[in-house]
């Protein structure tokens, strides 16, 4: 399996600090370790910054062609890059640059046709869901409104390339659509909510429509379980100045 | 923001176990008692999340139950992308070791 890591420097971040920079450092050197080769997609503006944080197999600015419009579906980055690998015909791990996979993922994962982190089920309760299903079906989008769990992308990929490349490219297609506009480009300022539903609970409706079966890293998400199995996201840990702190610390080590 | 922050939290975990006996309104504190707390409420929550995303995606919106788990719903979202966390004692770990 390949590890990607992706950047759009249009998403909400903005310029690459080097908090980012430094979780991304220690993310990237456990993937290669772990996996061999690891692969970024990012943009022009930010490539300078990520070339020498880590011993990349291949870099692309191919991030250039997303629409800045969008910028607050952040996701769209993300949703570009697991499109280029399978494009590639990579089996592949796209990992957040928040997340450290400490040592190699079981077998399990190895073995699955798409996989992701965990489970959300909070995402199935906005009110902008019921907004998503008045949008175009030729999205995959059936009909009927369901409750669907939203598969947590800090870790996505898999072997199935056809539908993970399927499920990228219309997606990234059902945020451009200039038909949905005004859907997704009235949400300017708000972080999470477009970008989670473009990118999670979309994968969510698509695994629905096709069949198909998702299989899941953790199971309860508990401290025990993620070191059972060597992972840890930093999430909203990102925000505590102290997890700088530790992040800095912990390149230390690597860099002996 | 952080007011914000710690209004939001207050206002969600004021009914919970965790933030009950929580008299401080310091920033840090409340971040602290979240993160020890959270591993007592991850599984409750897991499989609370699993039985509301069962339940019917109702559409009506004068509903005032309804109304209320929805705002409960964004909230958590809220907390759960600004405090939520995994594994993140195995970093402790890792710089201790």
């Amino acid at each position: 399996m390949k590890a990607y890591y992706s950047y759009w420097s249009k998403g909400y971040r903005n310029k690459v600090d080097q908090f980012y920079l430094d979780m991304n450092k220690l993310s990237a050197f456990f993937a290669k370790k772990n996996y061999g080769e690891i692969h970024l997609v990012t943009d022009s503006d930010s490539v300078e910054h990520f070339k020498g944080i880590a011993k990349w197999d291949s870099i692309s600015t191919e991030l250039d062609n997303l629409p800045e419009k969008y910028s607050h579906v952040w996701s769209l980055g993300k949703l570009l890059t697991f499109k280029i690998a399978a494009e590639r015909g990579h089996h592949f791990i796209h990992i957040d640059a928040d997340v450290i996979v400490w040592e190699k993922l079981p077998d399990f994962i190895d073995h699955a046709d798409i996989f992701c982190q965990s489970r959300e089920g909070h995402v199935s309760e906005w009110p902008s869901i019921n907004c998503l299903y008045q949008l175009k079906n030729k999205y995959n989008i059936l009909n009927e409104i369901k409750p669907y769990i939203s598969p947590n992308c800090g870790i996505i990929g898999g072997k199935d390339l056809n539908f993970i490349k399927n499920y990228a490219e219309t997606s990234i297609q059902l945020v451009t659509d200039p038909e949905n506009e005004w859907f997704w480009a009235n949400n300017v300022g708000q972080h999470f909510e477009r970008a989670v539903l473009a990118e999670q609970y979309y994968l969510a409706i698509c695994a629905e429509k096709f069949n198909k079966y998702i299989t899941y890293l953790l199971l309860d998400g508990s401290e025990e379980e993620c070191k059972e199995k060597k992972y840890t996201h930093l999430l909203g840990a990102k925000n505590d100045p102290l997890t700088k702190f530790k992040i800095k610390e912990a390149l230390k080590k690597i860099e002996i | 923001m952080q007011n914000n922050t710690i209004t939001n939290i207050d206002k969600y975990y004021r009914r919970s176990v965790i933030l009950n006996s929580l008299e401080s309104n310091n920033f840090n504190d409340i971040v602290e008692k979240y993160y020890t707390g959270l591993i007592k409420i991850r599984k409750e929550k897991t499989q609370n999340s699993l039985k509301t995303s069962l339940l019917k995606t109702a559409q009506d919106k004068n509903n005032p139950i309804f109304s209320f788990n929805f705002g409960l719903s964004l909230l958590d979202s809220f907390i759960k992308i600004n405090f939520d966390t995994f594994g993140i004692s195995i970093l402790d770990e890792y710089i201790k070791t």
